[in-house]
């Protein structure tokens, strides 16, 4: 399919031609700081309008594009009672044609984990409220050119220059320019709209060699080979490496909520009177209710339990299930965790223990 | 002998947080006196006013509350000795909150009405209730109060309906 | 001085004295250090103390971590001041027997404000706000300090620290509002501000509790402020001041300007400053006859 090059001081017009063409354009967008030396650079995706400042090609926003498929908290319909009846109101599965841009290749592969387990591909349900914003979604994907201490995209099958799940691919060139890469149908459609900015067939060559120069930046390596069997001998289940490497868990989520693939939900009915509404909102696994049963026993009622399932939930279950990994290698739970709990640590571990048992 | 009634465009809807011992006794006392005062007040009795939890008012402007108000006996008068001092405290603590919120002290009212001061609950409501008004609806969280009205479309049965 | 804490930790490790003596170690990249805890006397050469230990980890004394209940005799813990701060302040509230922990504590320089701004030294660019007020660099309670332990002044008041409180105040209520209103849009209720708390201790949190809600668990704007609310109200008194649930909340909301002005309000109306005294009363659990109430009819 289509490449060609796109003038990086271009992307401001991107979004201008992509609005004009009636889409709803989404973007990294530095959050505003406070004074004072306690506050940092929080970068998340937003909806842009022509003329906003984005930061498109700069670092690694804190929340991803989960947000945009499946929203923190989302009514599922609306119920009144009125005397002997109850009346429901549905919500709009109407959304809006939208598209992503500046989505990092670890994002843009998550979304096949996302939708692993909302879309009814594995005989499961078929979740309009993820499938069908998910339709109307375009991904346009940008390579990572400096990867920082705690990305490990590599260790778990993707690399910094991925294109994986994408539906544009640019690539940031040595010499400043994008390397635009036209990966699917709907990637032609944002390829047709911004055309008068896309000149000549890009530089394949000097693609590549981006991504392997970004690649090399990588320090954090692990072997993901050996976690497979590994997990699936279940008399490693109880190991004492799960405790000896969780214990420092405070159960507070932030990992949860910041990973990509991350997707556990509760639902409530949010009551005012007689009416209100069934709200699905995030939730997270390091809870320490999340499995607290009506009973009152708790299957996991450690937190070293909660962190071993989220690990067994990432690199076993999403295998055993959907024969892929959960896991996509951005590293923001390293870099999120309050006590600094480190999951490659929990992946050096087991290759360790892989090799000991196996030699 | 009954005031005019005067219609408003805005009419508040307030809520009163009040001990039984002092504050709701003396509302009583101004209703068998047949005293009129402004009806926007909804009571809730509890017990003292140190049972009043800040949640009980967070939950009040979260439910489309424009105005809240909370008595109980005067201190040293408390039927439980010393609950009204905590509440004192807890009060000032928390009026001091809703303010770094950006919520209008003037919508938050707290007072000591014992139970023989029926006058002066009808002149405090009648009072809290005039300045609400004038405040207008707690906007900041009427928005909220129904985040997803937007999401969603009109059901069947309620066009049939 | 961390060559004299080991020394000790692992001599009464040694002795069984201790079971085990909670301290921060090496972190994954060169930025962050991580708590340890460590069991055997081996793992205390593992111990560090620099500029980077950011952690508050007296929150793993409070009894929503279970720590203190698995029948430990008695636990050492390395704390800054302001880590001490906390231990005096549980204890103040029966929440801990000072007898339960064995305290080591060294001089403080500060601590940086942000993993992310570490660039290898602590300096005025990356050091925490919390730090330009602090009496505690010297710790107030100890029970090894490597060396003399010099006597400190702390009798002045409690100053806010955030220069973004100062902004905040100065504006009208309506845009304060506003202001919380955008700035908590991208809170997604993660609670690791209440995690990492040494105070927020309660079992089951009020806001897991479903029946009733109190606090809405979405996390819609009605939601994000009943939670934020919430947990300020029932730190008043109570804070210490360590501004850990601003450095780990993963979007970089600063809550504990919440905090910070609930403190300043009880030192002015109460002359109380928390995490000074193993005997005084925080100030919501006692009163005066004759406390001021000005703003009541």
């Amino acid at each position: 399919m289509r490449t060609a090059t796109l003038q990086k001081s271009d992307l401001d017009r991107v979004i201008d031609l992509l609005s004009q063409a009636d889409y709803r354009v989404i973007a990294p967008q530095n959050q505003p700081r406070l004074e004072g030396p306690d506050s940092i650079d929080v970068a998340t995706f937003q909806e842009v309008q022509p003329g906003d400042s984005h930061n498109i090609g700069e670092g690694l926003s804190t929340t991803g594009i989960k947000p945009f498929l499946f929203p923190k908290d989302e009514p599922l319909f609306a119920y009144e009672n009125r005397g002997k009846k109850v009346v429901l109101t549905e919500v709009s599965l109407d959304f809006p044609k939208t598209v992503i841009l500046g989505v990092r290749p670890c994002d843009v592969a998550s979304v096949s984990s996302l939708d692993a387990v909302f879309s009814d591909k594995n005989a499961g349900f078929n979740d309009e409220l993820f499938t069908k914003r998910l339709e109307k979604t375009t991904f346009v994907s940008y390579s990572c050119t400096e990867p920082d201490v705690s990305c490990f995209c590599t260790s778990v099958g993707l690399a910094p220059d991925s294109d994986k799940g994408s539906d544009l691919h640019m690539t940031e060139l040595p010499d400043g320019t994008l390397h635009v890469e036209v990966k699917t149908e709907a990637g032609e459609k944002i390829a047709a709209v911004i055309d008068s900015l896309l000149s000549g067939e890009g530089d394949a060559v000097a693609r590549q060699q981006a991504g392997v120069v970004a690649a090399e930046k990588i320090t954090r390596l692990r072997d993901s080979a050996s976690l497979l069997p590994w997990l699936q001998d279940l008399n490693n289940f109880g190991d004492e490496m799960w405790q000896r490497l969780g214990e420092k868990c405070l159960g507070c989520g932030a990992c949860t909520f910041e990973c990509p693939t991350c997707h556990c939900f509760d639902i409530v009915d949010e009551n005012s009177g007689n009416k209100g509404y069934r709200v699905k909102f995030w939730d997270s696994c390091q809870f320490d209710h999340f499995t607290l049963h009506a009973s009152g026993h708790n299957t996991r009622n450690s937190q070293f339990e909660r962190y071993r399932n989220r690990f067994n939930c990432k690199f076993k279950i999403y295998e055993d299930v959907f024969g892929e990994k959960g896991c996509v290698g951005c590293g923001r739970c390293i870099r999120g965790c309050p006590v600094n709990l480190d999951i490659t640590e929990y992946m050096a571990e087991v290759a360790q223990k892989a090799t000991t048992s196996a030699s | 002998m009954s005031k005019g009634i005067i219609r408003h465009d805005f009419e508040p809807k307030i809520m009163g947080f009040v001990c039984k011992w002092c504050t709701y006794s003396g509302a009583d006392l101004a209703g068998t006196s047949r005293m009129d005062y402004s009806p926007h007040v909804r009571m809730v009795r509890l017990p003292c006013s140190g049972r009043i939890d800040p949640q009980f008012v967070i939950k009040a402007f979260e439910q489309g509350a424009d105005g809240v108000i909370i008595s109980g006996c005067h201190p040293g008068d408390c039927h439980y000795n010393e609950g009204n001092y905590y509440a004192r405290r807890r009060n000032l603590a928390f009026r001091n909150l809703m303010e770094f919120n950006g919520i209008d002290t003037k919508r938050l009212e707290f007072s000591w009405i014992s139970a023989a001061e029926a006058i002066k609950f009808t002149q405090i409501i009648d009072k809290f209730t005039n300045q609400v008004r004038e405040l207008g609806p707690n906007e900041g969280y009427r928005v909220l109060l129904d985040p997803y009205a937007s999401r969603l479309v009109k059901s069947s049965e309620e066009s049939a309906a | 001085m961390i060559e004299q804490i080991r020394e000790k930790a692992r001599e009464l490790l040694e002795s069984g004295e201790l079971d085990v003596v909670i301290g921060y170690a090496e972190g994954s990249d060169p930025s962050r250090t991580t708590p340890i805890f460590c069991r055997k006397p081996e793992d205390t050469d593992k111990l560090v103390l620099d500029g980077r230990c950011v952690n508050t980890l007296p929150a793993y004394l409070n009894k929503r971590h279970e720590y203190p209940k698995k029948g430990w005799k008695k636990t050492g813990i390395i704390g800054k001041g302001c880590d001490i701060r906390a231990i005096t302040q549980l204890v103040a509230e029966n929440q801990l027997k000072r007898d339960e922990v064995y305290i080591f504590g060294a001089e403080c320089e500060g601590v940086v404000a942000h993993p992310e701004k570490w660039d290898g030294s602590l300096h005025e660019g990356n050091c925490a706000s919390k730090c330009s007020s602090c009496d505690v660099k010297i710790p107030l309670d100890t029970d090894f300090y490597p060396g003399e332990k010099p006597e400190v002044d702390r009798s002045g008041p409690y100053l806010v620290t955030a220069p973004a409180l100062a902004t905040l105040v100065k504006m009208d209520d309506e845009d304060r509002f506003a202001f919380w209103r955008d700035d908590f849009d991208r809170c997604f209720k993660c609670y690791a501000c209440r995690e990492v708390c040494p105070h927020c201790s309660c079992n089951i949190c009020i806001t897991d509790r479903t029946m009733p809600s109190w606090v809405d668990q979405a996390a819609h704007t009605k939601g994000v402020f009943g939670w934020h609310l919430t947990r300020a109200m029932h730190l008043v008194g109570r804070c210490t001041g360590c501004g850990e649930c601003t450095r780990a909340c993963p979007v970089n909301i600063q809550v504990d300007l919440f905090n910070q002005k609930m403190k300043e309000v009880i030192q002015e109306s109460f002359d109380y400053k928390s995490g000074y005294s193993m005997e005084v009363k925080p100030p919501l659990i006692t009163y005066n006859t004759d406390d001021t109430e000005n703003y009541i009819r």
